[in-house]
């Protein structure tokens, strides 16, 4: 397995010859994760132009991670070639109201695309503000063979929450999901995600919300509670929210989900969050501080380690380079301490973090999930 | 950057000597700038932080309150329920400290203890418990429960209240894990009253209030083991009323329930306290004397009753009459069980029932011998009934001036196998086991058939008790009887005995229905019954035979003398004919002649015989 890194700047364009680039059709998947407010279409079908036969796709961030740092550049790309195993795609459009048939519509095309063979790992990214990652993720999972891991995340839009999309092959929609699966008994997907978040004051029970909108807590608007708790950030909602994510428990057997806020709704008094938040379970307010941050990046990094990786994704939540600030590089510092100095790691800061890290696979917020894949020489 | 760099960054510049503009490598500036950043963003993170520490702190401490000042409420709520528990509870409730002094009391443990509840918070237990037996354990017993702190309860037991006045209750201690603990004391005063009043109930007649006969065995037990103990005697009297049943069909019941409960009030007032009275039901009585020491004792006894009971009854102004028989069973209580000596009452009871009179007979071993006997008897009479064991004699009846035959008398004979059983005796059994309509079924056409064979001028006597008259389709069968055998209802005499029953107003219109068929009354026995005047004037009598009772036996018997002129008076003036009975002497046939008596009959004028034999006298 090869793995190169480009980032592409509308001034500077690409940081390398496209040409240098050597890939095997079928086998090759180039990642491309770019800031929304520039406009990269250009560089992406001059990307799939110099790649023949590689599945491009990616989607929109809250900040590009290239290496150890967030990078400047509008564009990253990783591209992997696979010594024998190949590469598949699928592209699905995500009903309004419903975003489980998309996942099962992802899963199916991949399950059919790989003729019974062995799938050793699936990525998806879908659109970031109008999906509901949980149902997406259900969907896969019904659709996959059992056992198929599944990791990704939900595409940003910077701080603003307003227009995130992702793309495949020069096609590209807000409502949409894209993945890419390998097919190969050679290839190995590792994943490690971890939040550093702890919950605080009193636990609350969902009185009143509907799938991943989020009324009230105790009988009281959930709106003013996050307002009362942000004082003089609630002018920054709904991105200060992401200060204060809820850690939501199901009752029945104690399980607990993080849930990071997309929107709020001032009329409805409502907050929209990135997964579900049912009604009857119990939800706390959780914080966090920077160095709670970074020891969550490298206990990810850890649990995702192999002995040799090929390449690094790391999708870690919007929310967390809102507390990191200025500090944000640090806990990418962590993970390729973690890794090593000579891995490749591309990935961005999402509206959501896809895992099955911790055995079932789910949509999770506020933490830093990372998928080592690696090639084994092919025997 | 181009707003400045953080303050506190700014003041370490200035500190260290550097401001901003003095900076000319970017590197240097870039890193400041990143400083700077850093700083406000920890900042923001602890303004956050301090913002999020208060509100959290604030908002648990106001849970807490709610929770606190929810339970206080709870409690209170709690409290409250408890109270009005206490308050309204039916059973009496102390609470008590471990110690065992009086914490509280609800009303009712106040009011039934007679305690007044604020003098007795703080007491001890002893103050407020107080059991009518000083030898009561359960004070005690309470106490080592509450020092151990176990449940604990007594069933029955009596305490005295402040008033005095005694508590029948049934105590329940509920130890409290925290020590102390709740006692119940529940009134079962009137339990007991109700328990008392129903085994009163069971062993005495609801009526009269005496023991009934449950009771009474258990009553002779006692007496008799008494009678052991000390060697004395007991006497046991089965009373039994005479002509009660005719104060019950002329008064009424009620009034013979009036009369049952005043006679028991007598006979319990003959009996000393330590003796019992106790009704068997209907008019029979059993009384039990103690400490007799012979049988002169019991007899008076007995005739006390009997006197008692013979005076006159006053009910619904009314004067009721009855008489009494009584039996007694003596025994010192030797090798017998009580259902044996009350067995012993009643068959001398049954002998005094066959005598005249209030009859007062001692048992003796001889009598169960007879009634014995009279078992026998019965059994045999029955099966004589459908042999020729039975059969009739005839006595002649004379005109006394001038001894001429005017009659036979039909009198009942049996020669069982064991020998001739003497009339009193079988026609006696017969009364008693109700054999006597069969009896007269048996022999009466025998005697029709007989008097079929009598001249004009000479009548056929024929017995009937009261009860056959009676009898239903007696006299259906009587009439029938007569026509089968073709005879003269004008030569057939009726002899009806008089006796109580006779008297009885059912009699009367069925001898009138004799008599409109032809047939003669005779009244028997005259003289020796209740009401012998009486009956003369109601009965539709056409004879009356005179008892020999009243024949002198001597010429120096003046007064016996006056009394059968004065029958033989009678019965001319009334007018009815007279037939005296029994003549047995010569002495009586003369008075009898003397003094006018028209017929007689007697062993001296001509003994019973066989219808053939009787037959042949008259030629």
């Amino acid at each position: 397995m090869r793995t190169t890194t480009v980032t592409w700047t509308p001034a500077g364009g690409w940081s390398a010859d496209l040409a240098t680039v050597e890939t095997r059709p079928g086998a090759a998947v180039a990642l491309a994760f770019s800031d929304p407010l520039v406009d990269c279409t250009p560089a992406l079908a001059e990307l799939a132009a110099a790649l023949p036969g590689t599945e491009v796709l990616g989607c929109s961030t809250a900040g590009q991670i290239m290496g150890n740092r967030v990078d400047p550049a509008p564009l990253v790309v990783a591209v992997a070639t696979f010594e024998s195993a190949r590469v598949i795609s699928a592209f699905a459009h995500v009903d309004d109201e419903d975003s489980t048939p998309a996942g099962q519509a992802l899963g199916d095309e991949i399950t059919g695309a790989a003729h019974g063979q062995h799938i050793a790992g699936v990525m998806v990214f879908s659109g970031g503000l109008q999906v509901n990652g949980s149902a997406l993720v259900a969907g896969l999972g019904t659709s996959l063979p059992e056992g198929t891991p599944v990791s990704g995340g939900l595409a940003g839009d910077g701080p603003r929450f307003q227009r995130s999309w992702v793309h495949l092959n020069g096609e590209s929609g807000e409502n949409c999901a894209v993945a890419f699966a390998v097919i190969g008994e050679e290839v190995t997907f590792r994943h490690g995600s971890q939040g550093g978040w702890d919950g605080f004051g009193p636990r609350r029970t969902i009185t009143h919300s509907h799938a991943n909108v989020l009324y009230e807590l105790d009988g009281q608007p959930a709106l003013s509670l996050y307002k009362e708790y942000l004082g003089e950030r609630a002018d920054e909602l709904p991105l200060s929210a992401l200060l204060f994510p809820l850690t939501v428990t199901d009752p029945t057997d104690g399980r607990s989900l993080v849930r990071t806020v997309l929107a709020v709704d001032e009329e409805h008094q409502s907050m929209t969050f990135a997964g579900d938040v049912p009604q009857g379970w119990s939800a706390r307010l959780m914080w966090t501080t920077t160095d709670r941050l970074m020891e969550g990046a490298t206990e990810a990094a850890e649990e995702a380690a192999q002995s040799q990786v090929d390449l690094a994704v790391a999708i870690s939540c919007v929310g967390r380079r809102l507390v990191l600030g200025a500090r944000t590089d640090e806990e990418l510092d962590s993970v390729v301490d973690a890794l090593g100095d000579s891995t490749a790691v591309v990935g961005f800061y999402s509206y959501g973090e896809i895992s099955p890290a911790h055995g079932l696979c789910t949509l999770q917020n506020q933490t830093m999930t990372l998928t080592t894949i690696s090639e084994s020489a092919a025997s | 950057m181009n707003d400045g760099y953080h303050r506190t960054l700014e003041r370490q510049m200035a500190r260290a000597g550097l401001s901003p503009e003095d900076l000319a490598d970017q590197r240097i500036v870039d890193l400041l700038g990143r400083v700077s950043s850093a700083y406000e963003d920890a900042d923001k993170q602890r303004y956050l932080h301090d913002r999020a520490f208060l509100l959290a702190s604030s908002e648990m401490q106001n849970l807490y309150d709610r929770l606190q000042s929810s339970s206080q409420d709870e409690a209170a709520v709690q409290r409250d329920r408890l109270k009005a528990i206490f308050d309204t509870a039916a059973t009496g409730l102390i609470v008590l400290e471990a110690d065992g002094r009086v914490f509280d009391l609800n009303p009712v443990a106040e009011s039934a203890l007679g305690l007044d509840h604020d003098a007795m918070v703080g007491d001890a237990l002893t103050a407020v418990l107080t059991p009518a037996d000083p030898e009561d354990p359960v004070i005690d017993e309470l106490r080592t429960a509450l020092a151990e702190g176990r449940h604990w309860r007594t069933a029955d037991t009596v305490l005295m209240t402040r008033h005095g006045s005694t508590l029948s209750v049934s105590m329940l201690f509920r130890a409290m894990r925290t020590g102390g603990g709740v006692l119940a004391i529940e009134d079962i005063t009137e339990r007991k009253q109700a328990q008392a009043e129903l085994i009163w109930r069971a062993n005495h007649d609801s009526l009269t209030g005496l023991l009934n006969r449950p009771a009474l065995t258990d009553r002779i037990n006692r007496s008799l083991q008494r009678a052991r103990r000390y060697g004395s005697q007991v006497g046991v009297f089965f009373i039994d009323l005479d002509r009660f049943k005719r104060v019950n069909d002329t008064l009424g019941h009620a009034a013979g329930d009036t009369l049952l409960v005043e006679c028991a009030r007598r006979i319990s007032a003959i009996m000393r306290e330590v003796d019992t009275t106790a009704r068997l039901g209907g008019d029979e009585f059993v009384a039990i004397a103690e400490h007799l020491s012979s049988a002169e004792d019991a007899y008076a006894i007995a005739k006390r009753i009997a006197d008692t009971i013979a005076q006159p009854f006053s009910i619904e102004n009314e004067l009721a009459y009855v008489e009494s028989s009584i039996g007694i069973a003596m025994t010192d209580g030797q090798g017998v069980e009580p259902g044996q000596v009350l067995r012993d009452a009643d068959i001398a009871l049954y002998e005094a029932k066959g005598r005249p009179g209030s009859a007062v007979v001692l048992y003796t071993e001889a009598m169960i011998r007879r009634m014995q006997h009279g078992v026998d008897l019965e059994r045999r009479l029955r099966r004589a009934m459908y042999t020729d064991e039975l059969w009739v004699a005839y006595q002649p009846i004379f005109t006394l001036a001038d001894s001429r035959i005017v009659g036979f008398e039909a009198l009942a004979r049996w020669d069982s196998d064991a020998g001739p059983v003497a009339p009193e005796e079988f026609i006696a059994v017969a009364e008693g086991a109700g054999l006597l309509e069969e009896l007269g079924r048996r022999l009466i056409p025998e005697a029709l058939a007989f008097q079929r064979q009598l001249p004009a001028g000479v009548d056929l006597f024929v017995n009937m008790s009261p009860g056959q008259i009676a009898g239903e389709g007696m006299l259906e069968w009587l009439e029938g009887a007569i026509a089968d055998a073709e005879a003269d209802p004008g030569q057939l005499f009726i002899e009806v005995t008089e006796t109580d029953a006779i008297s009885d107003h059912a009699i009367t219109p069925r001898l009138r229905h004799l008599r409109d068929r032809g047939i003669r009354i005779a009244l028997d026995d005259f003289g020796v019954g209740h009401s012998s005047l009486s009956a003369l004037r109601t009965l539709p009598l056409d004879l009356m035979k005179v008892d020999r009772s009243f024949l002198v036996a001597n010429r120096q018997d003046s007064r016996a003398e006056a009394i059968a002129r004065m029958v033989i008076d009678l019965g001319r003036l009334l007018p009815v004919g007279v037939i005296a009975e029994g003549i047995e002497t010569t002495e009586q046939l003369d008075l009898l002649r003397e003094i006018g008596c028209p017929m007689g009959q007697g062993f001296l004028l001509a003994p019973p015989a066989p219808a053939a034999e009787a037959l042949t006298l008259l030629t």
